[in-house]
Protein backbone atom coordinates (compact mmCIF):
# COMPACT_ATOMS: atom_id res chain seq x y z
CA UNK A 1 0.00 0.00 0.00
CA UNK A 2 1.54 3.42 -1.05
CA UNK A 3 1.91 6.62 1.36
CA UNK A 4 -0.22 9.08 1.46
CA UNK A 5 1.26 12.77 1.15
CA UNK A 6 0.36 14.66 4.23
CA UNK A 7 0.64 18.32 4.46
CA UNK A 8 3.58 19.07 7.40
CA UNK A 9 3.32 22.31 9.45
CA UNK A 10 6.53 23.40 10.75
CA UNK A 11 6.69 24.08 14.33
CA UNK A 12 10.19 25.13 14.96
CA UNK A 13 13.70 26.42 12.61
CA UNK A 14 16.58 27.44 13.10
CA UNK A 15 19.27 28.63 10.62
CA UNK A 16 22.42 29.85 11.72
CA UNK A 17 25.43 29.49 13.86
CA UNK A 18 24.31 27.68 16.92
CA UNK A 19 25.27 28.64 20.31
CA UNK A 20 25.18 26.19 23.55
CA UNK A 21 22.49 28.70 24.54
CA UNK A 22 20.85 28.42 21.60
CA UNK A 23 19.95 25.00 21.47
CA UNK A 24 18.61 25.45 25.16
CA UNK A 25 16.19 28.06 23.59
CA UNK A 26 15.06 25.89 21.18
CA UNK A 27 14.60 22.76 23.54
CA UNK A 28 12.14 25.22 25.77
CA UNK A 29 10.76 26.70 22.83
CA UNK A 30 9.53 22.73 21.36
CA UNK A 31 8.45 21.84 24.69
CA UNK A 32 6.17 24.44 24.89
CA UNK A 33 4.98 24.17 21.55
CA UNK A 34 4.16 20.42 22.09
CA UNK A 35 2.55 20.84 25.34
CA UNK A 36 0.19 23.52 23.95
CA UNK A 37 -0.86 20.78 21.22
CA UNK A 38 -1.83 18.38 23.95
CA UNK A 39 1.26 15.95 22.90
CA UNK A 40 2.14 13.77 25.63
CA UNK A 41 5.40 13.32 27.79
CA UNK A 42 6.67 9.85 26.28
CA UNK A 43 6.44 11.95 22.32
CA UNK A 44 7.62 15.16 24.17
CA UNK A 45 11.34 13.36 25.86
CA UNK A 46 11.45 11.98 22.50
CA UNK A 47 11.95 14.46 20.45
CA UNK A 48 13.93 16.31 23.24
CA UNK A 49 16.35 13.39 22.90
CA UNK A 50 16.80 13.68 19.29
CA UNK A 51 17.29 16.97 19.25
CA UNK A 52 19.83 17.29 21.89
CA UNK A 53 21.84 14.83 20.21
CA UNK A 54 21.19 16.17 16.59
CA UNK A 55 21.59 19.86 17.64
CA UNK A 56 24.89 19.12 20.52
CA UNK A 57 26.52 17.16 17.41
CA UNK A 58 26.49 20.82 15.32
CA UNK A 59 27.52 22.40 17.95
CA UNK A 60 30.38 20.30 18.86
CA UNK A 61 31.48 19.11 15.41
CA UNK A 62 30.48 21.54 13.05
CA UNK A 63 33.20 22.13 10.28
CA UNK A 64 32.40 25.47 9.74
CA UNK A 65 32.54 27.14 5.93
CA UNK A 66 33.44 30.66 6.32
CA UNK A 67 32.59 32.20 3.02
CA UNK A 68 28.85 30.54 2.44
CA UNK A 69 25.86 31.75 4.25
CA UNK A 70 23.87 29.19 2.05
CA UNK A 71 25.45 25.94 4.50
CA UNK A 72 25.12 27.22 8.06
CA UNK A 73 23.25 24.85 10.13
CA UNK A 74 19.82 24.15 9.88
CA UNK A 75 17.06 23.02 12.02
CA UNK A 76 13.61 22.33 11.76
CA UNK A 77 10.54 20.84 13.75
CA UNK A 78 7.82 19.80 11.19
CA UNK A 79 4.26 17.93 12.17
CA UNK A 80 1.55 16.20 10.54
CA UNK A 81 -1.14 13.69 11.87
CA UNK A 82 1.27 10.89 11.85
CA UNK A 83 4.43 12.17 13.10
CA UNK A 84 6.95 14.79 14.24
CA UNK A 85 9.56 15.11 11.61
CA UNK A 86 13.30 16.69 12.59
CA UNK A 87 15.60 18.10 9.54
CA UNK A 88 18.84 18.76 10.79
CA UNK A 89 21.71 20.05 8.40
CA UNK A 90 24.88 21.19 8.78
CA UNK A 91 28.45 21.28 6.17
CA UNK A 92 31.16 18.45 6.93
CA UNK A 93 34.53 17.79 5.60
CA UNK A 94 34.15 15.45 2.89
CA UNK A 95 36.72 12.82 4.71
CA UNK A 96 34.45 12.47 7.34
CA UNK A 97 31.38 11.36 5.08
CA UNK A 98 32.03 7.86 4.55
CA UNK A 99 32.92 7.16 8.34
CA UNK A 100 29.23 9.00 9.04
CA UNK A 101 27.66 7.27 6.52
CA UNK A 102 28.73 3.64 7.51
CA UNK A 103 27.72 4.92 11.35
CA UNK A 104 24.26 5.52 9.77
CA UNK A 105 23.76 2.84 7.86
CA UNK A 106 24.82 0.52 10.72
CA UNK A 107 22.30 2.04 13.54
CA UNK A 108 19.45 1.40 10.28
CA UNK A 109 20.15 -1.94 10.19
CA UNK A 110 19.79 -2.78 13.53
CA UNK A 111 16.31 -3.77 15.37
CA UNK A 112 15.45 -1.90 18.92
CA UNK A 113 17.70 -4.84 20.57
CA UNK A 114 20.49 -4.90 18.42
CA UNK A 115 20.48 -1.12 19.10
CA UNK A 116 20.80 -1.68 22.65
CA UNK A 117 23.90 -4.39 22.17
CA UNK A 118 25.47 -1.41 19.96
CA UNK A 119 24.91 0.96 22.54
CA UNK A 120 26.46 -0.89 25.62
CA UNK A 121 29.14 -2.34 23.20
CA UNK A 122 30.03 1.20 22.12
CA UNK A 123 30.23 2.52 25.91
CA UNK A 124 32.02 -0.47 27.32
CA UNK A 125 34.48 -0.17 24.01
CA UNK A 126 35.55 2.76 26.58
CA UNK A 127 36.18 4.75 22.84
CA UNK A 128 33.73 7.17 24.04
CA UNK A 129 35.40 10.75 23.59
CA UNK A 130 34.20 13.50 26.45
CA UNK A 131 32.51 15.31 23.57
CA UNK A 132 30.52 11.56 22.81
CA UNK A 133 31.76 10.66 19.77
CA UNK A 134 31.93 7.36 18.75
CA UNK A 135 28.30 7.24 17.30
CA UNK A 136 26.72 7.34 20.35
CA UNK A 137 24.20 10.23 19.58
CA UNK A 138 23.16 8.75 16.39
CA UNK A 139 22.84 5.08 18.31
CA UNK A 140 20.54 7.29 20.73
CA UNK A 141 18.47 9.01 18.21
CA UNK A 142 17.61 5.82 16.44
CA UNK A 143 16.63 4.58 19.75
CA UNK A 144 14.06 7.32 20.60
CA UNK A 145 12.83 7.61 16.86
CA UNK A 146 12.26 3.91 16.47
CA UNK A 147 12.21 4.88 12.85
CA UNK A 148 15.04 4.54 9.93
CA UNK A 149 17.21 7.92 10.16
CA UNK A 150 17.25 9.31 6.60
CA UNK A 151 20.30 11.38 5.88
CA UNK A 152 21.33 12.93 2.82
CA UNK A 153 24.76 14.40 2.40
CA UNK A 154 25.27 16.90 -0.94
CA UNK A 155 28.34 18.26 -2.31
CA UNK A 156 29.46 21.72 -1.95
CA UNK A 157 32.91 21.64 -3.09
CA UNK A 158 36.16 19.34 -3.04
CA UNK A 159 36.70 20.27 0.55
CA UNK A 160 32.89 20.34 2.03
CA UNK A 161 29.52 18.39 1.88
CA UNK A 162 25.97 19.97 3.55
CA UNK A 163 25.04 16.67 5.86
CA UNK A 164 21.06 16.42 6.55
CA UNK A 165 19.46 14.39 8.87
CA UNK A 166 16.05 13.48 8.99
CA UNK A 167 14.35 11.85 12.24
CA UNK A 168 11.03 10.48 12.50
CA UNK A 169 8.82 10.25 15.42
CA UNK A 170 5.72 8.24 14.79
CA UNK A 171 2.80 9.76 16.83
CA UNK A 172 0.62 6.87 17.24
CA UNK A 173 2.01 4.04 18.85
CA UNK A 174 5.27 2.61 19.55
CA UNK A 175 6.58 0.10 16.80
CA UNK B 1 35.74 15.76 54.02
CA UNK B 2 32.65 17.85 53.47
CA UNK B 3 29.14 16.95 52.33
CA UNK B 4 29.50 18.17 48.25
CA UNK B 5 26.50 19.78 46.72
CA UNK B 6 25.79 21.63 43.76
CA UNK B 7 22.53 23.20 42.56
CA UNK B 8 20.82 21.67 39.65
CA UNK B 9 20.10 23.90 36.15
CA UNK B 10 18.27 23.22 32.91
CA UNK B 11 21.12 21.23 31.46
CA UNK B 12 23.09 19.97 34.93
CA UNK B 13 22.26 17.50 37.76
CA UNK B 14 21.69 18.67 41.26
CA UNK B 15 24.46 16.97 42.82
CA UNK B 16 23.82 16.40 46.70
CA UNK B 17 26.51 13.77 48.25
CA UNK B 18 25.31 14.05 51.73
CA UNK B 19 27.73 12.34 54.81
CA UNK B 20 25.68 12.87 57.44
CA UNK B 21 22.82 11.03 55.65
CA UNK B 22 24.69 8.74 53.92
CA UNK B 23 22.92 9.47 50.76
CA UNK B 24 24.22 10.37 47.78
CA UNK B 25 22.34 11.51 44.97
CA UNK B 26 22.20 13.37 41.13
CA UNK B 27 19.12 14.94 40.15
CA UNK B 28 17.62 15.96 36.91
CA UNK B 29 18.75 16.83 33.28
CA UNK B 30 22.51 15.90 32.33
CA UNK B 31 23.64 17.53 29.27
CA UNK B 32 26.58 19.92 30.83
CA UNK B 33 28.32 21.85 27.79
CA UNK B 34 31.65 20.13 29.11
CA UNK B 35 31.05 16.87 31.00
CA UNK B 36 34.10 16.00 31.72
CA UNK B 37 34.57 19.84 33.75
CA UNK B 38 31.40 18.64 34.85
CA UNK B 39 31.85 15.05 36.42
CA UNK B 40 35.37 15.26 37.23
CA UNK B 41 35.03 17.20 40.41
CA UNK B 42 32.12 14.35 41.46
CA UNK B 43 34.26 11.34 40.67
CA UNK B 44 37.28 12.78 42.71
CA UNK B 45 34.75 13.14 45.84
CA UNK B 46 33.90 9.92 45.54
CA UNK B 47 37.44 8.65 45.20
CA UNK B 48 38.56 10.52 48.51
CA UNK B 49 35.20 9.23 50.24
CA UNK B 50 35.91 5.71 49.49
CA UNK B 51 39.86 6.51 50.89
CA UNK B 52 38.49 7.14 53.97
CA UNK B 53 36.09 4.30 54.49
CA UNK B 54 39.04 1.82 53.23
CA UNK B 55 41.18 3.79 56.42
CA UNK B 56 38.42 3.05 58.81
CA UNK B 57 37.72 -0.19 57.59
CA UNK B 58 41.68 -1.07 58.02
CA UNK B 59 41.53 0.51 61.53
CA UNK B 60 38.61 -2.05 62.57
CA UNK B 61 36.15 1.10 62.39
CA UNK B 62 33.01 -0.46 61.70
CA UNK B 63 31.27 1.47 58.56
CA UNK B 64 27.81 2.50 57.93
CA UNK B 65 26.54 1.73 54.27
CA UNK B 66 25.83 5.04 51.87
CA UNK B 67 23.06 4.94 49.28
CA UNK B 68 23.46 6.48 45.96
CA UNK B 69 20.33 7.39 44.19
CA UNK B 70 20.35 8.40 40.55
CA UNK B 71 17.27 10.42 40.12
CA UNK B 72 17.63 11.81 36.28
CA UNK B 73 14.77 12.84 34.48
CA UNK B 74 17.21 13.05 30.80
CA UNK B 75 20.85 12.27 30.47
CA UNK B 76 22.44 12.80 27.12
CA UNK B 77 24.73 10.31 25.70
CA UNK B 78 27.90 12.35 26.70
CA UNK B 79 27.06 12.09 30.19
CA UNK B 80 26.31 8.34 29.77
CA UNK B 81 29.89 7.63 29.44
CA UNK B 82 30.90 9.10 32.77
CA UNK B 83 27.77 7.89 34.75
CA UNK B 84 28.70 4.01 33.81
CA UNK B 85 32.35 5.20 34.91
CA UNK B 86 30.44 6.05 38.42
CA UNK B 87 28.75 3.39 38.77
CA UNK B 88 31.84 0.83 37.53
CA UNK B 89 33.25 3.06 40.34
CA UNK B 90 30.69 2.40 42.91
CA UNK B 91 30.61 -1.52 42.55
CA UNK B 92 34.57 -1.39 42.92
CA UNK B 93 34.01 0.24 46.04
CA UNK B 94 31.61 -2.76 47.18
CA UNK B 95 34.30 -5.36 46.28
CA UNK B 96 36.58 -3.30 48.99
CA UNK B 97 34.08 -3.50 51.41
CA UNK B 98 32.52 0.05 51.26
CA UNK B 99 28.72 -1.21 51.23
CA UNK B 100 27.30 1.22 48.81
CA UNK B 101 23.88 0.26 47.06
CA UNK B 102 22.37 2.30 43.57
CA UNK B 103 18.91 3.33 43.24
CA UNK B 104 17.86 4.31 40.10
CA UNK B 105 14.44 6.27 40.21
CA UNK B 106 12.21 6.39 37.21
CA UNK B 107 8.77 8.21 36.39
CA UNK B 108 6.49 5.61 35.92
CA UNK B 109 5.16 7.26 32.71
CA UNK B 110 9.14 6.94 31.33
CA UNK B 111 10.22 3.72 30.40
CA UNK B 112 13.25 4.41 28.42
CA UNK B 113 14.39 5.75 31.84
CA UNK B 114 13.97 2.48 33.48
CA UNK B 115 15.12 0.65 30.36
CA UNK B 116 18.40 3.21 30.80
CA UNK B 117 18.73 1.63 33.89
CA UNK B 118 18.66 -1.72 32.69
CA UNK B 119 21.37 -1.23 30.36
CA UNK B 120 23.70 0.35 33.17
CA UNK B 121 23.25 -2.12 35.66
CA UNK B 122 23.50 -4.67 32.92
CA UNK B 123 26.80 -3.01 31.31
CA UNK B 124 28.70 -2.63 34.88
CA UNK B 125 27.45 -6.25 36.06
CA UNK B 126 25.84 -4.23 38.92
CA UNK B 127 22.23 -5.00 40.64
CA UNK B 128 20.27 -1.64 40.79
CA UNK B 129 16.96 -1.15 43.37
CA UNK B 130 14.83 0.45 40.90
CA UNK B 131 12.01 2.90 42.44
CA UNK B 132 8.92 4.09 40.47
CA UNK B 133 8.06 7.71 41.19
CA UNK B 134 4.90 9.35 39.80
CA UNK B 135 5.57 12.79 38.10
CA UNK B 136 3.90 15.44 40.19
CA UNK B 137 3.59 17.77 36.93
CA UNK B 138 2.38 17.81 33.43
CA UNK B 139 4.80 20.65 32.56
CA UNK B 140 7.58 18.75 32.88
CA UNK B 141 9.84 18.84 29.77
Amino acid sequence: MGEVEVASEELLRHFGPLSYEEIGFLLNKMAALLDKRGMNITIRKKVYAAMVESLENIYKHQDHISDDVAYLPKFSLLVNAQSLSLFISNSILNHKVNLLKSKLDKVNSLDKDGLKDLYKNTILSGNVSPKGGAGLGIINIAKVSENKINYTFTAINDKYSYFTLNVLISLNNTK
Amino acid sequence: MKSFQINGTAVSPAVDFNLETRVLELSGYSRPENVRDFYFPLIQWLDELNTVQMKNLSMNVSIEPFAFKFKFIYFNSSSAKFIYDIIIMLNGFQKEGFPIKIYWFYDSDDDELREAGEELSDMANVPFFYVETKRESSTDK
